[in-house]
């Protein structure tokens, strides 16, 4: 097993809290199918005041995402200074589009006329530039990036609020909100460099992804990472040593924070896309150059890309050549508990989703 | 400054009332809430260049009938904010009162002194009754309802904030006819993001007498 350097990297990672909880999305193999997004939308945001809030997003990249160019908007850190960050706007995020239900469903004019949003025209959306890409043709290139809160080891967020009102909770290092102290001063929002805290217009209050921690309180595995029918999003204690999110991030190191430079020090991770061979203009294989260029990853997910980028390919030759991977193995989920274990109960057992919601 | 006795201090609810133009008016002095008290780092750090606190100065009248006081704020603002919306803020504003004679109004109290702030959002149906004990900490608390109306017109805001003189709960001031009280003025422009304690304020506590 890769062990060299797994303490030194960690101490460079900095002070994670005992028991953090985080995740780790392998993007080679997610299908941009959204199933994880509307999973937390269900669960989570549909009242009134939440209609554009995603607490979890899949954008294509590259692309410029949701909120729209949010990786220019500041927030997180520099050398430990507070970032001066934009706060995003509703349209920016999306909004929330009104459709024509009623028209399609109910007025008897199901095969004439088109479900579509009403209102004024949108011009942009969750994943407003699905699919996009980027590249010439045959060489074009694209993947999928799930985002959701980063329950960050340096929350900027949570330093921002002047209220207080932001917490990291010591067991699991999730990061939380008390609703009742907050006054919608939208600080964290601004602070936040992934974009990821919304503005509740009804409860005039911000709001953002709770990793569902009334699921994790009784070992169910977070909607999103529990729904995706790719079976890539790995949940656990990131000092679980025996676990896969150990694993990947700290033994293989191939699993990597988007955007390191932030300086929040993310608990998400990302395993990063490999991608399909290049064509050469006579058809056949170009084997040196990546079809998507690690300049490009190494925008998103730092320097460190290039290693996991070894890394991964290095296995794989292995395992061509006949070998095993214990790191192609994890990554590959044989068995599906691996992926999120100890929280491997099914919601049912605990009276379903909307129950553990309510945390009955 | 005087609050004035009138007969029925419920008419002057509406900003607009013809009542106010006979109170006397007058004007205090407001400065921006300085950058390196604010509570947060963030705020700190990205605010410590920027101007905080917009509106420099408040018209102040104030009248009571005995049983309920009502006080009429106006200052200049060219842009009405009325919601949360494209980076802004609601405007807003409040009258402070300190729970005791100590509270500091720098700090907006501190742990052991409450001020009490009448405030009026914006975007907001009625007033909010709220108690803080330092910067960061005001909280809506029960014990006194606030009714609060604002209308801006041609570049101006005018915003009545009222309640009974008696009030339950020990942090919310009472008022008594004959006796002096101290009182300050806090606003907020939202077209400047402000929100929180980024806000324009009056320095001194102002004694406020209530006509016999
Ligand atoms: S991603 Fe943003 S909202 Fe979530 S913990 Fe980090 S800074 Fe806070
Ligand atoms: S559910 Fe899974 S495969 Fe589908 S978009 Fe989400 S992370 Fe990707």
């Amino acid at each position: 097993m890769a062990k060299n350097g797994a303490s030194a990297s960690k101490a460079a990672i900095g002070h994670k809290a005992p028991g953090q909880v985080a995740m780790v999305f392998d993007l080679n193999k997610c299908i941009g199918c959204q199933t994880c997004s509307v999973a937390c939308k269900t669960l989570w945001t549909r009242d009134e005041g939440t209609d554009y809030q995603w607490w979890m997003t899949v954008n294509t990249l590259p692309g410029k995402g949701a909120p729209k160019d949010w990786e220019q908007m500041g927030g997180g850190y520099r050398e430990g200074v507070p970032q001066e960050g934009t706060l995003p706007t509703r349209q920016e995020f999306g909004g929330g589009w009104d459709f024509n239900y009623d028209e399609v469903f109910y007025q008897g004019k199901g095969n004439t006329v088109h479900l579509q949003p009403v209102g004024p025209k949108p011009t942009w959306g969750p994943n407003w530039d699905e699919d996009q890409g980027a590249g010439e043709y045959p060489n074009a290139y694209y993947f999928y990036m799930p985002r959701l809160c980063n329950h960050c080891t340096r929350p900027s967020c949570v330093e921002a609020c002047p209220r207080g009102s932001m917490y990291k909770r010591p067991e699991d290092g999730i990061v939380l909100r008390d609703e009742d102290n907050c006054r919608g001063l939208q600080f964290c929002a601004e602070a936040c460099p992934y974009k990821k805290i919304y503005f509740n217009y009804i409860k005039k209050v911000s709001q953002h992804c709770i990793m569902c921690f009334p699921r994790l309180e009784q070992g169910v595995a977070p909607a999103c990472a529990r729904q995706c029918p790719g079976r890539l999003v790995f949940v656990g204690h990131l000092d679980d040593v025996d676990r896969p999110i150990h694993k990947l991030v700290y033994d293989y190191e191939v699993a990597l924070p988007l955007h390191p430079e932030y300086g929040t020090e993310a608990n998400i991770f990302y395993v990063p896309p490999m991608s399909p061979y290049r064509l050469k203009e006579d058809g056949s294989l170009d084997m040196e150059t990546p079809r998507i260029p690690m300049e490009y990853l190494e925008r998103l997910f730092g320097p460190r890309v290039h290693k996991a980028m070894n890394t991964l390919q290095g296995e794989m030759k292995k395992v061509r050549a006949g070998g095993k991977s214990e790191l192609l193995d994890m990554l590959i989920v044989y068995r599906w508990h691996t992926l999120f274990e100890p929280f491997t109960r099914d919601p049912v057992e605990v009276g379903g989703p909307q129950a553990v919601k309510s945390g009955r | 400054m005087r609050a004035k006795k009138v007969s029925n201090a419920s008419v002057l609810l509406d900003p607009a009332a013809a009542g106010w133009q006979k109170v006397e008016r007058d004007v205090i002095d407001l400065v921006g809430m300085p950058v390196h008290v604010q509570t947060s780092r963030y705020v700190r750090t990205v605010w410590a260049d920027k101007l905080v606190g917009k509106v420099r100065a408040v018209s102040v009248r104030a009248a009571h009938d005995g049983e309920r006081v009502a006080f009429l704020l106006e200052w200049a603002d060219d842009t009405q904010n009325t919601e949360f919306a494209e980076r802004m803020f609601p405007d807003a504003a409040a009258v402070l009162f300190p729970g005791n004679g100590a509270a500091p109004i720098g700090t907006l109290g501190a742990p052991d002194a409450a001020v009490n702030e009448w405030y009026w959002r914006a975007d907001l149906e009625t007033g909010e009754n709220l108690v803080a004990h330092g910067l960061g900490t005001d909280k809506p608390t029960n014990g006194a309802a606030i009714d609060a109306k604002g209308a801006w017109k041609d570049g101006r805001w005018s915003v009545v904030l009222s309640r009974p003189l008696k009030a339950k709960g020990a942090d919310n001031v009472k008022l008594t006819p004959g006796k002096t009280a101290s009182f300050g003025v806090t606003i907020w422009e939202g077209s400047n993001r402000e929100r929180g304690d980024l806000r324009s304020y009056s320095q001194q506590w102002h004694e406020l007498t209530l006509e016999q």
